[in-house]
């Protein structure tokens, strides 16, 4: 289960994806996931799905990794599909004579929801996978800039972001570890009622708790003695500009949700 | 370059109200371009010194000076941090990005250097700790040492005139160990960095200019290797080791042989075996 | 209680861009009651090794057989191994949970489902094992000191009186007394409860000081085997897999080098100062008689 988080990792590879600045990057995804909702005929549908495609080919990223970025959700997937089938109303399919609770109807919506899903989570492991997530939270930062004005403390927002993403892999591992300390001692995390399991939780939660807290102690003093003194003064090592790749990703994907909205309200 | 005069730390012990001295009236000096090596046991207060140098503690008595700025002065706060850097046990958590470069840029981004200066000042860095070629990689997949290394190379990248290495090795292997050592060899002989080394392995103080010993809060030795180590009986009281062939040349006078009393490497020890051999 | 592994192997991230090849067809066997230190730099495949002898890790392919059971056969009772066999990893203060010292090293005992006695008994003898005063069983384990906390960690392993005794790098971080402290209750432990131990250490100084027997690990297979002195004797090819050797072991080779004859498989100080002692005797005795 440790190994099948693949959402939120950064490929550090080049590709025209990963050249673009992280905020055309943040805005675009923002665009495309409405149009992914808004889109309903087979020709619109065609549209995203081919557009998504054509961003995860680019980004030179194998489209198994995307493919395996599903598994998290992959019951969502097939639950809603299934809904979608038996609890849509029209034409009913008859099959060898029978009257089956499938309709037509519900066929068509389950694959839309799906393609949707799907096309939402390989956009979304697009940006993830192609912008490291310094970038991602300086163009977090950089887009919630206006409302600094208005008291938001979008810079330490954004440090304890990048934090959090760096210490990901530092817990999981230690989760691990934790775990197979207290099965060597007889903890059983895997049978029982759910509220044994829970209470079986305990032996594991409070160490990696007393952990974390020991490594947020240290990284402070650490930062510290790094001169962290806020973000008032601060520099980037790699600062994020506009160049003419975004300008170029900018036009093809407002041509594609211009079209979509088109074809979706006015034609 | 740092000069503490009748340094004391005091704290609250646990259960009882009176005052414990972490640090006891503490003289301590590091020159410019000296390598000291603070050796002493666990809870000793070297660690607890350590973090006097560069204003994380404030003395509750005597004075700190880091390049003549008092330690307690507020207005020298972010230049004594600047000038003093500081390197600590666990490389998992002082490394505060995502990509080693990143990681690195840390602090001269904190000091508002420009972005084509910090390119070079990481640059630079990292080619000192031998990591250049790592420089995209994510950190939790380096090993001990290598991470160690990032980290060296976050507080160079600050341009310190000092750096303070907080038992820098404890938690890694033996590679990992050695390659932090080479790393700080090199900081003093290229860079002429100041280095203070907190450890407790006396293979690592060996290699220092001079070893301050600490106990209970003291300083009880102070002295090139050469004098420390010789002192086997009073080390090995305090709970320290001693290279083996120190030992081994200790013990074979103790029954009657004349060697050297201040053998610390090999080599030595193979000269003056060789000798009294042949 | 003695262990069979043969033809272990073991494949980490099967099938992902991060596969590896950890262990490559491991055989070993090791007889009941031996103390064995199992040496190898990091990422040798010694940590996943012993992973294996209590059922953390399924081998890729290969069988492990403990005190005669097949440990890798399918339906095999992994709560009854882990009785027999007790694993110590490294850091082992970081898994302490409880609010009392007592009721930590009692929670391997309370998962055996152990009467009442049985588990205070059982706490007590551990505690004494790893020289722990009884002041410190209602304390919280947090308030200890770093030393005392690894020591409650491994008492609550020794709770399970285990058969086989399995430590990785149980003195590392300590400081040298606190390292010399650890080393010789689990030499003591090790003589009066007669249990199979395995040492897991990247110090060779420890290993040489307490195991009967090296194992040396490198690349995921199994490079030496062989007693202390026969594996110090091969101090280039140590020094070839990244290991460092004792400074008595390279003392031996430069001398060696320089034409002096010595026995090679020295590795302890006072077997060096013996020898030279001897050598000198001999020298003063008879003017320059080889020795």
């Amino acid at each position: 289960m440790l190994n099948d988080i693949t959402l939120g990792q950064y490929f550090p590879i080049n590709s025209p994806i990963h050249r673009l600045d992280p905020r055309t990057k943040l805005l675009l995804l923002v665009l495309l996931i409405v149009a992914i909702f808004l889109a309903d005929s087979a020709l619109t549908c065609g549209l995203v799905t081919l557009l998504t495609l054509t961003i995860a080919l680019l980004s030179r990223v194998s489209l198994k990794t995307y493919i395996r970025g599903l598994k998290p959700i992959l019951f969502v997937i097939i639950f809603t599909a299934i809904l979608n089938i038996f609890l849509t109303t029209g034409t009913k399919i008859e099959l060898f004579g029978y009257q089956t609770p499938i309709t037509v109807e519900g066929l068509i919506l389950a694959g839309k929801m799906a393609l949707r899903l799907v096309l939402l989570i390989f956009a979304s492991s697009a940006l993830t996978y192609t912008t490291s997530p310094i970038a991602l939270t300086d163009g977090i930062e950089k887009l919630l800039s206006p409302f600094a004005k208005l008291g938001l403390p979008t810079f330490e927002l954004a440090m304890m972001m990048s934090i959090a993403i760096r210490f990901i892999p530092t817990l999981i591992e230690e989760t691990d570890k934790i775990m197979k300390a207290q099965k060597a001692r007889g903890a059983d995390f895997e049978s029982g009622s759910l509220i044994r399991r829970v209470k079986a939780l305990a032996p594991m939660l409070i160490p990696l708790f007393i952990s974390a807290f020991r490594r947020a102690d240290d990284l402070a003093v650490a930062m510290e003695s790094r001169c962290y003194q806020g973000g008032s003064l601060r520099t980037r090592l790699n600062e994020i500009h506009f160049a003419g790749i975004d300008l170029i990703a900018a036009c093809i994907f407002l041509v594609v949700f211009a079209a979509v909205m088109v074809l979706r309200f006015f034609l | 370059m740092i000069k503490t005069e009748h340094l004391r730390y005091a704290y609250n012990a646990a259960e009882s109200e009176e005052l414990k001295f972490a640090l006891d009236d503490i003289d301590f000096s590091v020159a410019p371009g000296e390598f000291v090596a603070v050796l002493g046991h666990n809870g000793c207060g070297k660690s607890t010194l350590a973090k006097h140098f560069n204003g994380l503690l404030l003395p509750s008595g005597g004075m700190v000076y880091v390049s003549g700025m008092d330690t307690k002065d507020e207005a020298y706060y972010w230049d004594i941090r600047k000038t003093v850097g500081m390197v600590f046990q666990n490389p998992d958590n002082q490394i505060v990005a995502t990509v080693v470069e990143e990681d690195v840029a840390f602090a001269p981004e904190n000091l508002g250097v420009p972005s084509e200066e910090i390119r070079k000042r990481v640059d630079e860095a990292l080619k000192t700790v031998d990591m250049y070629d790592l420089r995209r990689h994510a950190p939790h997949l380096l090993s001990g040492g290598q991470k160690q290394r990032v980290a060296i190379a976050g507080v160079i990248a600050m341009e310190p005139a000092c750096i303070v290495l907080d038992e820098p090795t404890a938690m890694l292997d033996p590679k990992g160990r050695k390659e932090v050592i080479d790393t700080i060899l090199k900081l003093k002989n290229e860079k002429k960095m100041s280095i203070v080394l907190i450890t407790h392995y006396m293979e690592e103080a060996v290699k220092a200019d001079r070893v301050v010993v600490m106990h209970k809060g003291k300083i009880v030795m102070n002295d090139v290797p050469k004098k420390v180590f010789s002192e086997v009986k009073q080390l090995k009281n305090l709970g320290l080791d001693v290279p083996q062939v120190t030992e081994l040349c200790y013990l074979l006078n103790k029954s009657g042989a004349s060697l050297p009393g201040d053998i610390l490497t090999v080599e030595e020890c193979a000269d003056a075996l060789e000798e009294l051999l042949r | 209680m003695s262990i069979e592994i043969s033809g272990l192997n073991y494949v980490y991230m099967e099938g992902s861009p991060f596969e590896k090849q950890a262990l490559k067809n491991v055989s070993l066997s090791i007889a009941d009651g031996e103390f064995v230190g199992i040496i190898g730099h990091t990422g040798s495949g010694k940590s996943t090794l012993i992973q294996h002898l209590n059922g953390l890790l399924k081998p890729s392919s290969g069988t492990i057989t403990i005190g005669g059971e097949d440990i890798t056969a399918k339906g095999a009772d992994m709560k009854k191994l882990r009785q027999k066999v007790g694993l110590v990893f490294q850091y082992p203060e970081h898994q302490l949970f409880e609010e009392t010292v007592y009721k930590d090293i009692s929670y391997g005992p309370k998962n055996m489902n152990l009467p009442q006695d049985e588990i205070d008994e059982r706490v007590q003898e551990a505690m004494h094992h790893v020289g722990l005063s009884e002041k410190y069983m209602n304390r919280s384990p947090f308030e200890l000191s770093g030393g005392q906390k690894r020591r409650v960690a491994i008492a609550g392993v020794l709770a399970m009186r285990p058969d086989v005794l399995i430590l990785d790098e149980p003195a590392a971080g300590l400081d040298p007394a606190g390292r010399e402290e650890i080393l010789t209750q689990i030499r003591a432990l090790y003589l009066e409860r007669k249990m199979t131990v395995l040492f897991v250490s990247h110090s060779m100084e420890d290993v040489a000081r307490i195991a009967g027997r090296i194992i040396v690990m490198n690349k995921g297979a199994v490079a030496l085997d062989g007693k202390p002195a026969d594996i110090f004797a091969q101090a280039d090819a140590l020094r070839a897999m990244g290991l460092d050797v004792p400074q008595i072991t390279e003392l031996i080779c430069e001398l060696r080098r320089r034409g002096i004859r010595f026995d090679n498989s020295i590795y302890t100080i006072e077997k060096a100062k013996a020898t030279i002692q001897l050598m000198l005797a001999g020298k003063n005795a008879g003017g320059d008689k080889p020795c």
